[in-house]
């Protein structure tokens, strides 16, 4: 659905390019993240996907069609949720969704998708008096507007409460149930976990490795076993083992047999975890 | 090209334009120049009136643009309309339409204030519709570079400046053809040209003069608007 080969791009006035050879594969249906820290050129790639920045080297191909031969027809078959919400701040949500929408021939449901995010009583609001939280979910219904068939979202969940979080989640996933294909940028490996399907890890414009949450986390993290025990008298013990032949362990066989054990916890690798040792770098 | 998306666009142009109060202060400016005239200027006096129907669609027009634009720019919404079905085209069509309406429709209420009901209208509509638009094109090439209304401010008088000259002919302080390669030279004649009869060689430059301006306005903004408002690599 998605291909990049080779994307190389600098920003004019800058000295370090912000996408380095980048290359990746989005499979239709694919909810495909881009997990890096600030800075690491996430807006900037999404926005070379969308034909917002020019001059880029490499190769670009969506929907079997090189990047450079679409026409704004292209837009008909994109949705975009930008990073920083963008509206029309003397215009209520209503007409902001209107406005978007008269550039579509498509049928709309904007009644449909305000009740989704939780703002329909706030249609007919002035935006520019939105909290944060209140634009950044219209923007992300203006990208569903049209019903296209791929959505480029950067940061979707970025300055929402949990509630408000779960909402655009649990939408994001019905688009991807639907057939969407969806790439999607953040900083939040919780989010990176439970959307993806695959995931690259970007650092300083290049992409580290790109695999499922799952392979990464077998692959690249440790899975232990921690236990408390009471070491006679008051005293509290904790211990980590390897999750790996727990069985033959003997040190945590002892424990079992010979003290009283509290608790006993599986440990998996948190992504975040599985990023630094991948890339050298933290998430945040 | 899609007529319905343009006329769409008009209509949410219009709108904004009422939202942003360019509406108000168009009429608010509309209602001084009529009452300037009325007030100040005892017997039939055209030229003062051209000069204030002149200045009007020109300065303001010129300004107007420049503060959509910059609403625009201040709220990303640019960058959000870049990426619809929404063509350059269709966006600078509508701003110089909706712009244009308004400019022309306060023209003819100082024209009507200070002259009366018989002038020639196709004329001065012409005249001062793509005079607007022009207006309106070199405006948002100018804009599009800009950040904020304090360097917009700065480029305003280089810009206005070349176009205000050919009212030194328009006087009689000078009589030079130099003038005539300005646009604005052709929208004073067709001002004067639609209350007062002129030369059949300054009816032929001026009807033929403005619209070559038009397209050469029109072209130099579609290029700024790529150039500027898009962001390009430098690879
Ligand atoms: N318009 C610009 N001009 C010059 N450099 C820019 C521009 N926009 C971004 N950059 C630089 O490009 C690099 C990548 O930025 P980008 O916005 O793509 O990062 P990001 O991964 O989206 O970060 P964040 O998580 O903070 O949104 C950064 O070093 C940034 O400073
Ligand atoms: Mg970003």
């Amino acid at each position: 659905m998605i291909q990049a080969d080779n994307l190389t791009f600098q920003y004019p006035g800058s000295h370090v390019q912000a996408a380095r050879n980048l290359n990746f594969r989005i499979e239709p249906g694919e909810i495909f993240g881009f997990l890096g820290p600030s800075g690491a050129g996430k807006s900037t790639t999404q926005k070379i996907l969308i034909g917002l920045l020019k001059g880029y080297t490499g190769k670009i191909s969506i929907m079997g069609k090189s990047l450079e031969d679409w026409d704004p027809d292209f837009y008909n078959h994109v949705g975009i949720g930008f990073e920083l919400p963008n509206h029309y701040l003397k215009l209520t949500a209503m007409e902001n969704l209107r406005f978007f929408g008269s550039f579509y021939s498509r049928k709309k449901d904007y009644l449909g998708l305000l009740e989704k995010v939780g703002l329909l009583q706030d249609a007919n609001k002035i935006v520019e008096n939105f909290s944060k939280s209140m634009k950044v979910r219209l923007n992300f219904i203006r990208a569903l507007l049209h019903d296209p068939e791929i959505l480029f979202l950067d940061e979707p969940t970025t300055g929402l409460d949990p509630v408000n979080s779960r909402k655009i989640k649990d939408i994001i996933l019905d688009q991807k149930a639907i057939g969407k294909t969806i790439f999607v940028t953040t900083h939040n490996m919780h989010d990176a976990d439970e959307l993806c399907d695959r995931i690259s890890f970007i650092v300083d414009g290049e992409l580290m490795i790109t695999e499922t949450p799952k392979q990464l986390k077998l692959d690249h993290g440790k899975h232990k076993v921690k236990v408390e025990y009471a070491d006679g008298g008051q005293l509290i013990k904790v211990k980590e083992f390897p999750l790996k032949d727990i069985g033959k362990d003997q040190k945590f066989m002892d424990i079992l047999k010979t003290r009283e054990v509290i608790s006993i916890h599986s440990q998996e690798a948190s992504l975040d975890e599985v990023f630094i040792k991948v890339t050298g770098k933290n998430l945040l | 090209m899609s007529i319905k998306r343009l006329i769409g666009t008009v209509f949410w142009d219009l709108r904004l334009q009422v939202k942003y109060q360019i509406l108000t202060v168009a009429a608010v400016v509309t209602i001084l120049y009529t009452m300037i005239f009325k007030l100040l200027v005892r017997d039939e006096f055209d030229e003062i009136l051209v000069l204030l129907i002149f200045t009007d669609p020109v300065m303001l027009g010129f300004i107007f643009i420049g503060a959509l634009v910059l609403f625009e720019k201040g709220s990303h919404t640019l960058d959000a309309l870049v990426v619809t079905p929404l063509r350059i085209s269709e966006y600078l069509f509508s701003k110089v339409i909706s712009l244009g309406l308004i400019a022309t429709v306060c023209a003819l209420v100082i024209a009507i204030a200070g002259h009366g009901l018989r002038f020639n209208y196709f004329l001065f509509i012409y005249g001062v519709f793509i005079t607007s638009a022009i207006v309106t094109l070199l405006g948002f090439a100018g804009v599009s570079r800009m950040r904020n209304f304090n360097q917009y401010f700065i480029i305003i008088p280089q810009f206005l400046a070349p176009l205000a000259l050919p009212l030194l002919n328009f006087f009689q302080l000078t009589d030079s053809w130099l003038l005539y390669i300005l646009p604005t030279q052709a929208t004073l004649n067709l001002l004067w040209a639609s209350f007062h009869p002129i030369s059949t060689s300054d009816m032929v430059y001026s009807l033929i003069y403005l619209p070559v301006w038009l397209l050469l306005s029109y072209n130099y903004a579609a290029y700024s608007f790529r150039r500027h408002i898009m962001v390009s690599s430098k690879l």
